[in-house]
């Protein structure tokens, strides 16, 4: 149902949203696919997961983290603000925040080759959860680690579900090049 | 006296061959020259030709004055005709954009209506949470259910080993120990699956849960997309009108 194209491509726009949306300022990021072997070193212990539909798709992202010192400290670099200034609320509502500012990024992108999207809000499960990935029937799972400079591995995982057929493709110079305003739920 | 005789015959042939030429180059002249009554009866017949053709000059030209005026009652007739067909157009176009307004005032509160919808998905919002909640609430059940069987793993176990100090006295407890931590095993067995058909629940439920939403959204912004096309629409009837 999914094309290599279409997979490459949702695969493109997530990684280039992820970098737009993870990185504090002034650090460098990089992100890359994982095997199914690299991604078992994934040890977070919760996972933010958004939902970008169509009717023609769902695509789930799902934001792997661990709630502590060094995660912490990633999320109050991203917000400009002091780890002590945030609570335990400021900080699940930042790591929620930033899956949403991603989704909204991926799901603008793909509204360039898709008429009607929607996005869910951010919902917060256990890592454990995860193992059941394949029980979503998706036709692409992939996953991505995203290292920046001065934060620990983050890990995501995509998982595509398509009901038609799907075949678009994205030019990887261009995709992300745009900034602008982002509809926020 | 022939000679006078030959003389004279070369002599009257010789004036007489120019005269006879002359003659006969008069005679083809005369043979050219139209007369008197040929001239009148030509001129009578051109006379009569140009009568006619003045004749028929008038007589067409009378034509085409008939033939102009009645092209002119023509052309007025298909005016007023025109005029008619414009008048009844314009009342069936009236007609047609009041009907149209119409349909796209019932298409508006089909469309908000339609808006309205967005308190249904914040309605299965409010839902998913209370079931992500009951979720929630079963993990920690079956966490606590899980404490306890552990502990009376370890109980059987204690009671296996007394069991074994009491000898013989002690055997018949020591079967009921064996089962006891036979069932505490099946038990953690059990707690262990549930725990982990939990987990497979909280990621269907989210992402079906998420899935409901998007498409709301989706559903949402197409049925905004629908209202601005109508408003639009409205907008420009209400102009032609």
């Amino acid at each position: 149902m999914l094309t290599q194209s279409a997979k490459d491509g949702f695969d493109t726009l997530l990684m280039q949203s992820l970098k737009s949306s993870m990185t504090p300022a002034g650090e460098q990021a990089e992100v890359i696919l994982l095997s199914e072997q690299e991604h078992a070193a994934n040890d977070a212990s919760q996972i933010v997961v958004l939902t970008v539909s169509s009717y023609l798709f769902r695509a789930m992202v799902l934001f792997y983290f661990t709630p502590n010192a060094d995660t912490r400290g990633h999320y109050a670099r991203l917000n400009h603000i002091q780890t002590e200034d945030m609570s335990e609320q400021t900080f699940m509502d930042a790591i929620a925040e930033c899956g949403n500012l991603c989704c909204g990024i991926l799901n603008r992108e793909l509204g360039k080759f898709f008429a009607h999207l929607g996005m869910s809000t951010p919902n917060v499960i256990d890592k454990q959860c995860a193992a059941f990935l394949q029980k979503l029937n998706g036709q692409h799972l992939q996953h991505f680690a995203i290292n920046i400079t001065q934060s620990p591995r983050f890990y995501i995982s995509l998982c595509v579900s398509s009901y038609a057929d799907i075949d678009f493709e994205v030019d990887p110079d261009a995709a992300g090049s745009e900034t602008g305003e982002l509809e926020l739920f | 006296m022939i000679n006078q005789i030959l003389f004279l015959v070369a002599g009257a042939l010789l004036s007489g061959l120019p005269l006879a030429w002359l003659l006969r180059r008069e005679r083809a002249r005369m043979r050219t020259m139209v007369g008197q009554d040929q001239l009148d009866l030509l001129q009578r017949e051109v006379q009569t030709a140009l009568a006619q053709q003045q004749a028929g000059f008038e007589a067409q030209q009378e034509e085409l004055t008939a033939l102009r005026h009645e092209n002119d009652q023509r052309l007025a007739h298909t005016e007023r005709e025109n005029a008619t067909v414009l008048v009844q157009r314009n009342a069936k176009n009236s007609a047609s954009v009041a009907r149209m307004l119409e349909n796209c005032d019932a298409s508006q509160e089909t469309i908000n209506n339609l808006l309205g919808l967005m308190r249904t998905f914040e309605r299965w919002h409010d839902d998913m949470n209370v079931l992500i909640e009951h979720n929630r609430e079963m993990h920690r059940k079956n966490d606590e259910f899980a404490l306890i069987v552990n502990q009376v793993i370890i109980v059987a176990l204690n009671a296996s080993i007394e069991a074994a100090r009491a000898g013989a006295y002690g055997r018949g407890f020591a079967v009921v120990a064996s089962e006891v931590r036979d069932l505490a095993q099946r038990a953690e067995k059990l707690s262990k699956s549930y725990r982990s058909n939990l987990y497979q629940n909280d990621l269907i439920t989210t992402t079906t849960f998420q899935d409901l939403q998007a498409g709301g959204k989706m559903i949402i912004g197409a049925v905004t997309g629908l209202d601005l096309i109508n408003k639009k629409t409205l907008e420009t009837l209400a102009l032609a009108a």
